[in-house]
């Protein structure tokens, strides 16, 4: 290597920069892991931070005052929310990126969205984080049908969904939308834990290291169902308490956060 | 055992056509059509199908004559074909079904629902008898209204996490009453129930309890609110 660009180091700066560059084109168009973990990072400027993902009414009324409640809550999240929200994404991956935008198909798969989410407070704090999503994700890869997928819906588009959409307009793969939305099942709720109980961050980091094989199965086993399926026939599975709680929740005066 | 069980009502609530396939067995009674168990089960693998369709304009009252006792199982399914046609009304609630220890059942409801019509749906299931740990039920219900999706709803029963703080937390009895159709008044929530606005004309009344007790004493207060007066009179049987 180098030998025709000269001698000593210069051939090897000019082939590092070269690699660089190369590495840097391919970035343009995304679907690295370093894009993967942007998306992933709760200090995206996305609105993830304002939702506790139902922790904080099972706080208040007394369901999780510990780490071991914790750990049974997130994975009953885990296996209902973010399974049903892994299988959405990668329909909205499925979906994206397809010109012109189909709309009916959108419509459709938002509305089979919401028919998964029969708490309304529930499906409010979902389409604000969409809006969230959205808003961030056509800043950093702004691509024209992104754009228009804030039309979907009056309040903008469910979560699951936009996240979906955003990576695939981040060029990431439909496995890694399933990903994201399993991780963002379980950390978001973990990390309002220990805000609203004063847990150990680090008893918390060893809880989700152990939860994290689980999550890799759940988006893993989402996958697997496959992109392209009629969205009617995508999983659908809820918990009673946790339907009931977002309500409850919505209606309080004083929260620290929305949902 | 596989069974496959039909009820047929035509547009003046008159019955077109009535198979039944033991253990499902339809009786009409004055009040409303009965499903009487004529064999025990769900059990091992049955496959267990019922379709009761509504005609346009028509209007049928399902109860049931006993609750459904679903034992040790290797996979049994039940499922349930609804059709309600264009501004008919169909009223449903059987008495619960009991998931006891050892079973792996499945029930799968697909309600199909016409332009203006009316659904006042209850189902309740019980968490093992008394003191038994329950198998594994799901439970999936997917409602259409007009072509639309209306409901996808399910509970997995079984499954990592279920018995945990997001799901049921120890409680043995849960049930839900989708009212589809009917003005619907402002949203109330109780201590464990909500009455839940659907993205559509219809709201979900969401409810569990410790045991079986608990769950119909919340569901009737849950009615109350509701002030639906011809419901919670179908609730009190």
């Amino acid at each position: 290597m180098g030998s025709a660009a000269g001698p000593g180091n210069s051939g090897r700066e000019a082939s590092w920069a070269g690699d660089a560059n190369r590495a840097l084109n391919r970035d343009k168009s995304g679907g690295g892991k370093a894009t993967l973990l942007l998306l992933a990072d709760g200090r995206l400027p996305a609105g993830g931070h304002a939702h506790s993902g139902g922790v904080e009414e099972a706080v208040t009324d007394g369901r999780i005052s510990g780490l071991d409640d914790l750990r049974r809550y997130l994975e009953g999240r885990l296996w209902t929310t973010g399974a049903v929200d892994a299988a959405l994404a990668i329909a909205a991956w499925d979906l994206g990126d397809a010109v012109p935008l189909p709309d009916a198909a959108w419509s459709r798969l938002d509305a089979e969205a919401a028919a998964r989410m029969p708490s309304p407070a529930l499906r409010a704090a979902s389409r604000a984080q969409g809006r969230g999503i959205l808003r961030a994700a056509r800043r950093m890869w702004p691509t024209p049908w992104l754009g228009d997928l804030a039309g979907i819906h009056p309040d903008g588009p469910l979560s699951a969904p936009a996240l979906g959409a955003a990576a695939r307009a981040a060029g990431l793969e439909a496995g890694d939308a399933a990903l994201l939305a399993c991780q963002n099942a379980t950390t978001g709720p973990a990390w309002a834990a220990v805000r609203l109980l004063g847990l150990d961050p680090f008893s918390v980091a060893c809880l989700l290291a152990e939860l994290a094989p689980s999550v890799e199965a759940v988006a893993a086993e989402a996958l697997s169902q496959g992109a392209g399926i009629d969205v009617a026939q995508l999983p659908a599975l809820g918990g009673p308490m946790t339907d009931v709680a977002a309500e409850v929740h919505a209606s309080r005066e004083v929260r620290l956060f929305a949902s | 055992m596989r069974a496959q069980a039909e009820l047929c009502v035509d547009g003046r609530g008159q019955i077109l056509r009535v198979v039944s396939a033991p253990p499902i067995t339809f009786r009409r009674a004055r009040d409303a059509v009965y499903f009487v168990g004529t064999a025990a089960g769900p059990l091992g693998d049955d496959d267990l199908a019922t379709r009761v369709e509504v005609c346009d304009g028509g209007a049928l009252k399902l109860r049931s004559a006993a609750a459904t006792v679903v034992y040790s199982g290797v996979g049994s399914r039940q499922r349930f074909e609804i059709s309600v046609g264009s501004g008919a009304t169909l009223d449903w609630h059987p008495e619960p079904v009991i998931a006891t220890a050892g079973c792996r059942h499945l029930q799968d409801v697909r309600i199909s629902l016409g332009p203006g019509a009316s659904l006042d749906w209850t189902e309740e299931v019980v968490l093992g008898r008394h003191g038994e740990p329950p198998g594994e039920i799901e439970l999936r219900m997917h409602v259409d209204l007009a072509g639309r999706p209306l409901l996808r709803h399910g509970l997995a029963v079984g499954a990592p996490g279920w018995d945990g703080p997001a799901v049921l937390d120890g409680h043995r009895a849960t049930g839900l009453r989708l009212v589809v159709g009917t003005a619907s008044p402002a949203p109330t929530t109780g201590l464990g129930w909500a009455w839940l606005d659907l993205d559509g004309p219809a709201r979900l009344l969401v409810a569990y309890g410790a045991d079986y007790a608990e769950l119909r004493v919340r569901m009737a207060e849950a009615d109350r609110s509701d002030g639906d007066q011809r419901s919670s009179g179908a609730t009190e049987r």
